[in-house]
């Protein structure tokens, strides 16, 4: 499986999805809310827990099951204070993470993942159709690890973006995770050899 | 005398990890499952963080605990090449579902599978499982102390359980 050949169709069209979330995002709350990717890299699993402070640093990460040609996992994965910062400029109470809380982080992660996604899959030219992301509030490597485990398809590795929120003059650095399914790279193997 | 205060090793994901006391062996678990082994006569114990249920015959790489069935044997030869000649028990925490059901196509659930290889792999090697806590929802921490033997279990939602 060519792990650099997908990893390089992503990072060229990485952009497209900032700014279709920048745009959606920023309609979607009436402020001006730009999205820009930092990078996109693969992220060996062993490095992981320190990428994200600590194994047991507790994240707030927004999951999604990815449907399609293109199927896997994606997540939107926040420290706690970024997410804190978000739900803000939604006046929301970030203090207790309630139900108005989740519904506005999981509305944004359905914007933002669809975004990345929706660029993907025309570029490719294969479905990829996020389902309704979960709110989770855990041990971020005991999710992390979790997700890894249910795609288990790079050996060691996932493909990480390293996004950033900016608005109101406040940068809240994101990483976005995608693990597409095994049966998904077998497809785009095949849509590369098909030309 | 030197550094004689007891280290808290941190069994990151696939790594195994042998001591004796009074050191102390933790992890964090979501669908992985820690595997604790240890040895009644000699006090040497490893933890393994199992990732993965089944190696399907792969050779063992730079992660021995990433697979249940190669933990379980990287636990067992490790302690013995260390001296330990007892019985062995052990210990086991972790596996849970972490996401909701996936629709269509649900991939399957690897915190499920990982608890019934890591069992399958203790029985083959005829360990017993004298305390377990697995499957459930959330993420756990886990610390195992080979001098008292006990394992503490913290659930992200604040249960916690010594084994």
């Amino acid at each position: 499986m060519n792990i650099t050949k997908i990893l390089g169709e992503i990072a060229l069209v990485a952009h497209l999805g900032a700014e279709k979330a920048s745009s959606a995002l920023s309609s979607f709350t009436g402020q001006q809310i730009s999205v820009r990717v930092d990078s996109v890299n693969l992220l060996p699993l062993e490095e992981l827990a320190d990428e994200l402070g600590g194994d047991d640093c507790v994240l707030i990460i927004l999951h999604s099951w990815i449907k399609g040609r293109m199927s896997g996992q994606a997540m939107l994965v926040f420290e706690e204070p970024a997410a804190a910062g978000l739900v803000r400029v939604f006046d929301c109470d970030p203090s207790g993470w309630g139900e108005m809380e989740r519904s506005m982080m999981e509305e944004t992660a359905n914007i933002a993942i669809s975004s990345f996604m929706n660029s993907l899959s025309a570029h490719l030219g294969m479905s990829c159709i996020p389902q309704p992301p979960l709110f989770i509030h855990d041990l971020g490597g005991a999710i992390i690890a979790s997700a890894a485990a249910e795609s288990a398809i790079f050996g060691d590795r996932l493909i990480r973006y390293a996004v950033r929120f900016s608005c109101n003059d406040k940068d809240l650095a994101v990483n976005l995770f995608f693990m597409p399914s095994s049966e998904s790279l077998e497809n785009f193997e095949g849509e590369v050899a098909h030309g | 005398m030197g550094d004689s205060g007891p280290k808290i090793l941190k069994v990151l994901i696939g790594q195994v990890h042998l001591t004796r006391p009074p050191n102390l062996m933790e992890a964090v678990l979501g669908s992985c499952v820690g595997v604790a082994i240890y040895d009644e006569k000699d006090g040497i114990a490893g933890l393994a963080h199992v990732f993965l249920p089944d190696s399907s015959g792969k050779a063992v790489q730079s992660l021995p605990g990433k697979y249940a069935d190669q933990a379980v044997e990287s636990l067992v030869e490790g302690i013995r090449s260390h001296g330990g000649s007892g019985k062995l028990r052990a210990k086991i925490a972790g596996g849970a579902r972490m996401f909701g059901p996936a629709k269509d196509g649900s991939p399957p659930d690897v915190g499920t599978l990982n608890i019934a290889a890591t069992r399958e792999a203790l029985k083959r090697f005829d360990i017993p499982i004298m305390g377990a806590d697995t499957g459930g929802t959330c993420g756990r921490r886990v610390c195992f102390n080979p001098a008292n033997r006990e394992y503490l279990v913290e659930s992200f939602n604040n249960e916690r359980r010594i084994l």
